[in-house]
């Protein structure tokens, strides 16, 4: 199934696409893109379905670092070029749209 | 003479055995008398009477037990016997509404389907959702009650950290630890969510929300766990018709 392309969807894409070679954990991404981090996972979720994006866990000791590992999620090479191209020809969403999103979280 | 409080309670627990006589009595008349269409009655009569029985505060000790069970509800800060009872009342009608669809469902087999698998995910999210001490979870170890002393005390983590300081009691960036009871319950709410879907996507779906969760702003929280559960039902679905089409490419099981 294809995948759509949502705002949701463009807002992580894009969040994505500012470094493609860059790992990025579910909350920095959350924060880059506005959208509340119960929205970005199953966007996350289906992107890597698709291929587009390669995810894997943290390598820490969890009692040393005093936290839990992370996710971190990363575009793969095909995805980085499927990201852009989708992204071009996808609608723009209109500004007050992506205003609204940031207010509510991304659950609009 | 027996204070008000002790007559309250005896009054109530007649109440209670009448309503179970009286779910029990349709269920046997039903079943004698109308075996046909009345299998709904049947049904509903069933589910009400194992709920009350089961919902029942048995007096523990000839009628006191139950009273100083109270009292001492009452004394407790932070909890409300009436809102501990509004919540048993709420999840014996969910029980009861949900188990009447699954067994109408059965007994009924020229309806659709869908009432039999709503009743039945219903009935598990009611019961998977109850406040059950020292039940044992899945394998990453996050049990209800683990969920609770995690956030509180920091004295249990999660599936990949152990040891004080790790998992959401880590340092915030705030000092502000927000509503914990009300972060507490939605806490388990994940628990429970998690136990609907495949057992690996599961795991890792609660053990991301905890990642995140030890690491994002204590005031933004709530929010975020709220934005969690109210993605859930899709992921639930999604990750199911995934697990679906593994099974269905991998084919059927062979013995050995």
């Amino acid at each position: 199934m294809a995948l759509r392309l949502t705002v949701q969807v463009q807002l992580v894409l894009q969040g994505l696409l500012r470094d493609p070679g860059k790992e990025m954990y579910g909350l920095e991404l959350s924060e880059e893109t506005g959208l509340q981090p119960g929205t970005a996972y199953p966007i996350l979720l289906r992107l890597e379905h698709e291929g587009w994006v390669t995810s894997r866990w943290e390598d820490i000791d969890p009692r040393a670092e005093k936290r839990p590992a992370r996710r971190y999620y990363r575009l793969t090479a095909g995805g980085a070029v499927q990201a852009s191209a989708a992204l071009a020809g996808a609608r723009r969403p209109k500004d007050t749209a992506l205003r609204r999103l940031a207010e509510g979280g991304g659950t609009a | 003479m027996p204070d008000l409080d002790s007559r309250k309670e005896r009054t109530k627990n007649r109440v209670r055995i009448g309503a179970f006589i009286a779910a029990s009595t349709t269920v046997i008349t039903t079943a004698l008398l109308q075996p046909g269409p009345q299998w709904v009655l049947l049904a509903v009569g069933v589910a009400a009477a194992i709920a009350v029985a089961a919902s029942a505060d048995l007096p523990r000790g000839g009628g006191r037990g139950g009273l100083a069970e109270a009292q001492s509800l009452r004394t407790m800060p932070g909890i409300d016997p009436r809102e501990v009872r509004r919540k048993k009342r709420g999840r014996v009608s969910a029980f009861i509404g949900s188990s009447t669809m699954a067994i109408s469902a059965l007994f009924q087999p020229g309806w659709e389907w869908l009432p039999l698998a709503v009743g039945v995910s219903a009935a598990i999210a009611v019961a998977a959702s109850a406040d059950l001490p020292g039940r044992s979870g899945r394998d990453s170890g996050l049990t209800g009650r683990a969920l609770i002393l995690l956030i509180r005390d920091g004295t249990v983590t999660g599936s990949r950290g152990s040891g004080s300081g790790s998992g959401l009691a880590g340092p915030g960036r705030d000092d502000d630890d927000g509503p914990v009871d009300a972060t507490a319950h939605q806490w388990r709410m994940l628990a429970a969510v998690s136990r609907l879907m495949p057992r690996p996507a599961g795991r890792r779906w609660l053990a991301e929300a905890e990642s995140l969760l030890s690491e994002i702003l204590p005031v933004r929280r709530g929010a975020a766990i709220r934005s969690y559960l109210l993605s859930a039902p899709w992921l639930v679905v999604m990750m199911w018709a995934r697990e679906a089409q593994r099974r269905a490419r991998l084919g059927p099981r062979r013995p050995g």
